[in-house]
């Protein structure tokens, strides 16, 4: 809707009500916006116009045929109506030919669920099929590169594919050859889509043409839950949905949501932010060390009550000084968490060696000019914000680690970062590092970061899809997590405001 | 090395300059490379990509879409038969099926693929002549199946002798 910022308006009728919108809007545009759905395949606010579904026509008064609404742009006293029985019939039709050579196959389609084929015969087929003929045959389950698989059978033509990969991406990677029935969507010869942004396709696909390798045949959409979230991956802090099935704790895929930061699309590398958040991969108990009087296994620690962790947090500080305590904080916490952990550890406590724990080879400044930065933390600016507050350097340094290690200090409360990615050159490195220091108190949500077992006291963290909270992205726009987040892992899993409450309490 | 002559490189960079977009320039460029060698030869596709920067996808999309251009090599002969009503109605089918079954004895007596190949066309505005049929650029009214093997293998022992 790039004409948003027109000052002039016109005002015209639709379905019977006055509405007024900027010269030079659509009809779909303004039904769009007053809630009025027009059925449509090929029409995306995000794409250009191209009209060749057929679909979303619409009945204007005094012209003898019906128009398509994504194509009409609105005059001064136009007369439209989107429900008369000239517009169901035509509906009806239109929808026949799409089904026409559709395999019919949503048993085992991945979209069933969340098709607009399906959903529209419901709401405006609702037919019996007169054709009698064989269906064309055409190519299945292609890899056409990045996270995608085509099924050239599914599709019904609306080039929404088409048109994202000449405007958006601009790759101009998928074309549509052959003619009539035989038509299909595809990549030329083997040269296969190799971009970030791959998945925008299979959401942008009104049918199952398009499907992701990750979610393929893994979940029925109709089991999933969504709630509105903010991607961590980088400091963009695109708007998605994160889906799960609640019940198994177990987390499926993330898809955009429209917003003034992300538009309609996100990259794939965000995308992949789910699985770091599934039972296998996260540390679920706190670790204490063991005793003398303790049994058990050969290690020095024991799984232990997050209470009876923190307990011992609290013992272990007391016997340092607090010059003698690090502080080694990720960027990637909630604006709140900052805040309660600093205001405990470095206003009540005085622990005034506050670190930020980064990656040194990390290019911050990267961006690919569409929507993923080199930062793959989403929060380093409400981090700066957040030590300036407590009256620290309010600069996240990229050396953060070396020099805590450096700092002189003899125990470290480390808060690890739940993804990651950005780390991929040195995390390893620091942890072993972070190992060898001395006194470790490590805070994390992944098992992989404590499975050394020379972190004896671990305590485990909730990740961002349990979390409410907001993030200060890199433009210093403020995005939210969820209000209603998604239940824990299990009730041993805090956020670092839980964390600090508990260690408040006693 | 181009993989195109030098006369034909000059043709497609005057196309190139001659509309807004080059896009527009792939249509006529196809019809040049076809008429001077026949086909439209794979190479010449991606040559098209590779020399002139015309994106393989869109060149391909239009080579694809429209059925006149050929994209696999001509027999020496092609028949283009009219297939519509009125042709139909004095009976093409028959001289074609007639045809058809000429090619394929030819084919299978001699173990050599048949130089002529035959197609069903729109039109070719000779009703009055029905039924008609084009053999390359020769043209030929009110062929029959009683007439057709007289015309069609003539073309057919050429190639034979």
């Amino acid at each position: 809707m790039t004409q948003q910022q027109a000052t002039e308006t016109l005002t015209f009728s639709l379905n019977n009500n006055e509405v007024t919108v900027p010269k030079g809007w659509t009809v779909m545009q303004a039904a769009a916006r007053e809630g009025i759905k027009i059925p449509h395949f090929c029409w995306h606010p995000g794409l250009s116009i191209a009209g060749v579904c057929r679909f979303c026509m619409v009945k204007v008064e005094g012209r003898p045929k019906l128009e398509i609404a994504c194509n009409l742009i609105a005059t001064p006293g136009m007369q439209v109506t989107t429900e008369t029985e000239e517009v169901k019939a035509a509906h009806k039709w239109a929808l026949e030919f799409h089904l026409i050579n559709h395999p019919l196959d949503c048993p085992i389609c991945d979209q069933a669920g969340e098709c607009s084929l399906q959903d529209y015969y419901m709401s405006v087929g609702k037919y019996k099929s007169e054709m009698t003929l064989k269906k064309v045959l055409k190519p299945k389950a292609l890899d056409v590169g990045g996270d995608l698989v085509l099924d050239t059978e599914r599709c019904i033509l609306c080039s929404r594919c088409v048109r994202f990969e000449k405007e958006v991406t601009k790759t101009g990677a998928l074309g549509i050859f052959d003619r009539g029935d035989r038509a299909i969507i595809s990549i030329y010869d083997d040269k296969k889509i190799s971009h970030n942004y791959t998945t925008n396709l299979v959401d942008i696909c009104p049918v199952g043409a398009f499907t992701s390798k990750d979610f393929r045949f893994r979940k029925r959409v109709w089991f999933l839950k969504d709630i509105d979230t903010t991607c961590p991956g980088c400091s963009t802090g695109c708007q998605v949905k994160l889906y799960s099935k609640p019940e198994e704790r177990r987390y499926y895929r993330i898809k955009p949501r429209f917003s003034e930061t992300n538009g309609h699309w996100m990259c794939d590398e965000g995308r992949h932010l789910y699985a770091h958040m599934n039972p296998e991969k996260r540390q679920r108990t706190a670790f204490t060390p063991k005793q003398d009087n303790e049994r058990g296994s050969k290690e020095q620690r024991v799984r232990a009550d997050i209470r009876d962790a923190l307990a011992f947090l609290k013992l272990k500080m007391a016997k340092y000084a607090p010059s003698d305590i690090a502080l080694l904080v990720s960027s990637q916490l909630t604006n709140e968490e900052y805040k309660k952990t600093f205001a405990y550890f470095v206003t009540f406590l005085g622990v005034k060696k506050v670190f930020a724990w980064r990656d040194s080879a990390e290019n911050i400044e990267a961006f690919d000019g569409l929507l993923n930065r080199g930062d793959k933390n989403p929060n380093t600016k409400g981090h700066a914000a957040s030590l300036e507050a407590v009256g620290l350097p309010p600069v996240v340094s990229k050396s953060g680690f070396a020099d805590a290690m450096a700092s002189g200090a003899k125990f470290f409360i480390a808060i690890a970062p739940e993804n990651t990615q950005g780390f991929v050159s040195s995390f390893d490195d620091q942890l072993k590092q972070l190992s060898a220091a001395g006194d470790v108190a490590l805070f994390t949500s992944q098992a992989e970061h404590a499975k050394n077992p020379a972190f004896d006291l671990v305590v485990p963290l909730k990740c961002f899809g349990e979390k409410s909270g907001t993030f200060l992205n890199a433009q210093n726009m403020e995005s939210k997590l969820a209000e209603k987040p998604f239940f824990p892992l299990n009730d041993q899993v805090k956020d670092l405001v839980e964390i600090t409450a508990l260690l408040q309490e006693n | 090395m181009s993989v195109f002559s030098e006369s034909i490189v000059t043709k497609i960079n005057g196309y190139l300059g001659r509309y807004e977009t080059k896009r527009s320039s792939i249509l006529p460029i196809l019809h040049e490379l076809q008429d001077e060698y026949g086909w439209i030869k794979p190479e010449h596709l991606k040559g098209l990509s590779e020399e002139f920067g015309l994106p393989e996808v869109q060149v391909n999309e239009v080579a694809t879409f429209y059925s006149m251009y050929r994209l696999e090599e001509p027999k020496k002969y092609r028949v283009l038969f009219c297939d519509n009503i009125v042709c139909h109605m004095m009976g093409a089918d028959s001289a074609m099926a007639k045809i058809r079954h000429m090619i394929e004895d030819f084919e299978k007596k001699t173990g050599k693929p048949s130089p002529v190949s035959l197609q069903g066309v729109p039109c070719l505005g000779v009703c009055d002549g029905a039924p008609a049929m084009l053999v390359n650029k020769d043209r030929f009214l009110k062929v029959t199946e009683h007439n057709v093997q007289e015309i069609v293998s003539r073309y057919l022992d050429e190639a034979s002798a």
